[in-house]
């Protein structure tokens, strides 16, 4: 009884203060709006809607409260903008792989993506000689120097970017499709790959991007270290990070002082209003000042929706004196997703749009909270006390995208914002030196070089500070709203707890972020990720030993399989070491993942087989483990290497041979046979037939059709012998190797057994108690008990 | 016009909220006064001749009682020059916080509404400050008071209809000869603007009534037909220490009252 009056209290309390912010509260009602047209299930969403809707009409009928039915018109409104499909990206028209001849205009500078190639947005105007009306493509070049408005003639390969379904794995090209790209061309001839052709596009972006690329090179002057921070901190690129620099960045918390934010704009803003001086009685020029610099910075690094959000609320915060009226914060953040969602709906769903409102809402929502709850004396309290908001409030949402939680941040983050706003003061003063080509800038960005070396160094302290950051598995979608709304509520329901009451219900939040999320306790589980041509097979234990059987790996040798598919599949489990690895044979597509994954996961045992080691992958492997301190062991045939309760993980098949020919590798991959009760799961690489015919007293449940699906791996006689519930093909979509040969497929389909294709069904993860076992795949097209 | 202009304050306070009372602070739904300050308002004591607050169960105030004459035919005033409507009236002068007008006319509405119920006005119109003044503010403070008073209460104002002419200096630290010959030919109306026109003069502190005098002495100068004068508060002169703790009474009495 109590506690439904206090509840009620609270309630009205919420309910008078949200009265109190009608724009932010429409704002908020269109992003509802938004967000049940997209997120949810049909029928439950029409059911909310409807109830919603109700809802507000019922008031706005018994009390005439006008607010209500705006409310109801926006709510509507929201759901029908993002249903109507009006705002849908567009994906480039040319189809995957085909080769193309464009001719538009460059719309940036381009920008280092990694150590040798540079990327930049275009426009296409003609696409084989035919005008072209669509979205923007990214272009991939080599050793190119391109500035904003050339105008170019490219050769080149359309890329949409490898799709791999597995959980976790980022959706790059739907990323790119939100901010209206179509897709990505790489020139592919060497040099006459692009033909500049004259200049274009608009002068006034020409001339910034012209002092961009002269601010650019200046900073190239700089040593590697100090040019790569400056260019993140400063201009937002990130790409002359190493992804090592990175992941530290990350560890520290301080990753988002590399995106450019609202800290920057306020930086700017605040910089030119005390240099200009005007004051409140040129409110109006004030504005006009103030947007000038604000714009210049906008167009001097791009457009992101942090920028763009910052620099919205800017203007709409410089906006109010000019009509006596006071800067309202809810109102701009409002205004400001109100323009970028009803220009972009589907950045809703974007981590970058997310994490940018949430930081700068919960800075300014839950700064009062965290003001009373620091000790009193505290130094710098108000510093703590934002870095905190801040930090508590995206939280769940760093936990949902990039499965960390680091505490690091809270520590560092007064610091390294100083620093920060030190960076970008010194270097925006450069910039206008530069623009005005006075000669002093040299020496601004020299001593810049040393505030970011310095903010570079702090920040790698911290991230080698014990305990205070880790990978956390992927909270489910519920979790982080329910952990979201909890933070919402906490200022209202926490009044009036005492302050060790406080402080545990703001520890809740990590403590609920830590749980083993999609954990599968005490079952075994093992899941075929999906990394295109290539195999990859991870087994979590019942007793809660991560082990990893091959590494995919691309046949252009680059590391980006471990990279973007195994490391986010292994964090977003919340993987933090593993215990084993398997390398089933020194090919590219089983080992290269492996060698690569090294640096960035811990690895306690490598397991692997002597008669390989003539091979040069394999011999990378072996360093690579011992510099990363993992134990290598050489299994025999017949060897036990893991074993458990009820569970034993046994080599079936190893190389007998004491040095074995790079041709005669596939046919002696290290196979191993994992036991769980009644259950088996026999992993076979690459074995060839004949290996396969040595294997028929075996008797397993689901099997890896060894080598891809491959006609010459394929063994009648010994899929006959065995009690087979499921095999599961691991195999690239479109692979030019034709795999699974006909003959395999048919003879699944003959015997009536389920045949899983991780192109098709994406990964794969069955989960066995020991009895049964049950498959989930990642396209959800088949969920069922064997 | 004036409607264009009820709506654009709407607008406003749908884009800018302000939802703390001028007088008290508290923060309730919506601009200007929360009820308890709104109840307080037909709760003071006026004298009957100016808009000075006076204790319970007297009928003049002391400069009344003494002769001094009044030109307006009726002053009325809100609250007591005390407290966070101080602070929030000296904000609103000197310290950029021009947001504040709107408040205060609502505040200012409400006034008119209770005390001036019957009145009939033509033109409402701002004290107005000096060329040097406006300069250094960047805005006519009672002027833009006076904007959002007339369209709420659907008359018209004018900033040019009554100016000050010359420069003055400061009065609130001279005593009230000094005042009276400080204003004298400061204030010049418009007499074709002003001509015939029930004027509602409005100001912030009402203090000696100096300024009001003065201001009304040249509206009526110019040919108007009569003014009143509401101000937002009143002020209490040192001189008045007797009457400041009676007021104080009188405001424990009310709040007693009140609950
Ligand atoms: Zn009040
Ligand atoms: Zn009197």
């Amino acid at each position: 009884m109590k506690l439904g009056q206090e509840a009620k209290q609270i309630l009205f309390k919420m309910r008078a203060a949200a009265r109190r912010q009608p724009f932010c509260l429409l704002a908020a009602v269109f992003i509802l709006g938004l967000f049940l047209a997209q997120a949810l299930w049909l029928p439950a969403c029409l059911c909310i809607i409807i109830g919603g809707a109700c809802l507000l009409l019922l008031e706005y009928a018994y009390k005439k409260s006008s607010l209500a039915l705006a409310m109801f018109c926006l709510l509507i409104l929201g759901v029908i903008w993002m249903a109507s499909g009006i705002t849908e990206p567009k994906a480039f028209i040319a189809g995957d792989g085909q080769e193309v001849k464009l001719c538009g205009t460059a719309l940036e500078n381009s920008q280092a993506a990694n150590e040798d190639t540079g990327a930049f947005r275009f426009k296409i105007e003609k696409m084989n000689d035919l005008y072209y009306r669509g979205p923007d493509v990214i272009v991939y070049y080599r050793d190119n120097k391109i500035y904003y408005g050339d105008k170019l003639i490219v050769f080149g390969t359309v890329w949409r970017g490898d799709k791999y379904g597995n959980p976790g794995s980022f959706d790059y090209l739907r990323s790119l499709q939100v901010s209206g790209i179509g897709g990505t061309v790489s020139t592919c001839y060497g040099d006459d790959a692009l033909i500049k052709v004259g200049i274009g596009g608009n002068p006034l972006l020409y001339a910034v991007g012209k002092i961009r690329a002269k601010l650019n090179t200046a900073i190239d002057d700089l040593p590697d270290l100090q040019s790569a921070v400056l260019k993140g901190v400063f201009l937002g690129e990130k790409g002359e990070l190493s992804k090592n620099q990175r992941e530290i960045l990350a560890n520290a918390g301080v990753l988002s002082v590399f995106a450019v934010s609202g800290l920057h704009i306020t930086i700017v803003l605040m910089a030119a209003l005390l240099l200009t001086g005007v004051s409140y009685r040129y409110r109006f020029w004030r504005l006009l000042v103030g947007m000038f610099f604000v714009v210049f910075y906008l167009l001097l690094v791009g457009n992101s929706p942090s920028v763009l959000r910052a620099a919205l609320m800017a203007a709409f915060v410089l906006l109010a004196p000019c009509f006596n009226e006071k800067a309202n914060f809810y109102s701009s953040i409002a205004f400001a997703a109100f323009v970028l969602l009803v220009y972009q709906p589907l950045q809703l769903f974007q981590a970058g749009f997310l994490l940018s409102f949430g930081a700068a809402f919960g800075l300014v929502y839950l700064n009062n909270f965290f003001l009373r709850l620091l000790p009193l004396r505290l130094p710098f309290k108000h510093l703590w006390s934002v870095s905190l908001a801040a930090g508590l409030t995206v939280m769940p949402l760093v936990a949902y995208y990039f499965y960390k939680l680091s505490f690091v941040g809270f520590l560092l983050m007064p610091f390294i914002n100083i620093l920060a706003g030190g960076v970008v003061v010194l270097a925006m003063f450069s910039a206008l030196l530069l623009t005005l080509s006075l000669p002093l800038y040299s020496f601004c960005i020299a001593a810049d070089g040393l505030l970011c070396e310095l903010l570079y160094r702090i920040s790698a302290w911290g991230a080698q500070l014990p305990f205070l950051h880790t990978t956390v598995a992927k909270p489910p979608l519920a979790v982080v709203f329910i952990l979201i709304c909890f933070l919402i509520l906490l200022p209202y329901i926490a009044e009036f707890w005492s302050r060790r009451a406080k402080v545990f219900a703001v520890l809740l939040i990590p403590v609920c972020l830590l749980l083993p999320y999609g954990s599968n306790c005490g079952k075994l589980e093992v899941s075929f990720l999906d990394v295109g041509q290539g195999l990859c097979v991870y087994i979590s234990t019942p007793g809660g030993a991560d082990i990893l059987y091959d590494g995919g790996g691309s046949f252009s040798g680059s590391d980006s399989i471990a990279e973007y598919v195994i490391l986010p599949y292994l964090q977003c489990r919340g993987v933090r070491e593993l215990d084993f690895i398997i390398s089933s044979h020194p090919h590219i597509d089983h080992i290269g993942g492996l060698t690569a994954l090294m640096p960035y996961i811990p690895v306690k045992k490598a397991v692997t087989s002597r008669s390989f080691c003539g091979n040069d992958l394999q011999q990378q492997f072996l360093h690579q483990a011992e510099a990363f301190n993992a134990q290598i062991i050489f299994a025999e045939a017949g060897e036990i290497i893991f074993k458990e309760n009820n569970l034993t993980i046994n080599v079936v098949c190893a190389p007998s041979l004491q040095h074995i020919k790079d041709e005669g590798l596939n046919e002696n991959s290290l196979a191993v046979l994992i036991s769980y009760g009644k259950q088996d799961f026999l992993l076979t690489g690459d074995l060839g037939s004949e290996q396969l015919a040595d294997l028929t007293s075996l008797e397993a449940e689901v099997i890896q059709i060894s080598h891809h699906g491959s006609a010459d791996g394929f063994n009648k006689r010994f899929y006959n012998s065995q009690p087979l519930l499921a095999a599961v093909v691991p195999v690239g979509r479109k692979n030019t190797f034709g795999h699974p040969a006909k003959i395999v497929t048919d003879y699944f389909t003959d015997r009536d057994i389920a045949l899983f294709r991780t192109d098709l069904d994406g990964a794969l993860s069955f989960i066995c108690n020991g009895k049964e076992i049950k498959v989930q795949s990642f396209s959800g097209r088949k969920e069922e008990f064997l | 016009m004036s409607q264009h202009k009820v709506f654009a304050n709407r607008v406003r306070q749908f884009v800018w909220p302000q939802s703390r009372c001028p007088v008290c602070g508290s923060l309730h739904n919506g601009c200007g006064l929360c009820d308890q300050c709104h109840e307080l308002l037909t709760k003071q004591n006026l004298c009957l001749h100016c808009p000075t607050i006076i204790p319970q169960g007297t009928v003049l105030c002391r400069e009344c009682a003494l002769g001094i004459k009044n030109p307006f035919l009726q002053g009325v005033s809100g609250y007591v020059y005390e407290g966070r409507l101080r602070n929030n009236i000296l904000n609103f002068k000197y310290h950029n916080k021009s947001e504040l007008h709107r408040p205060l006319a609502l505040l200012l509405r409400e006034l008119v509404e209770q005390r001036l119920p019957y009145q009939q006005f033509d033109l409402v119109l701002a004290v107005p400050v000096s060329k040097q003044t406006m300069e250094r503010r960047g805005y006519n403070h009672m002027q833009l008071v006076a904007d959002i008073l007339a369209a709420e209460l659907k008359l018209s104002t004018s900033p040019i209809a009554l100016r000050r002419v010359r420069y003055t200096r400061k009065l609130n630290k001279l005593n009230r000869s000094e005042r009276e010959k400080e204003l004298v030919g400061a204030f010049n109306a418009d007499s074709k603007r002003v001509f015939g026109k029930n004027i509602l003069l409005i100001d912030d502190i009402f203090t000696t009534g100096a300024t009001a005098r003065a201001c009304t002495e040249a509206l009526l100068a110019a040919g108007s037909k009569s003014v009143y004068l509401a101000t937002i508060a009143s002020a209490v002169l040192q001189s008045n220490e007797k009457y400041r703790k009676q007021i104080d009474k009188t405001r424990a009495c009310s709040d007693s009252l009140k609950l």
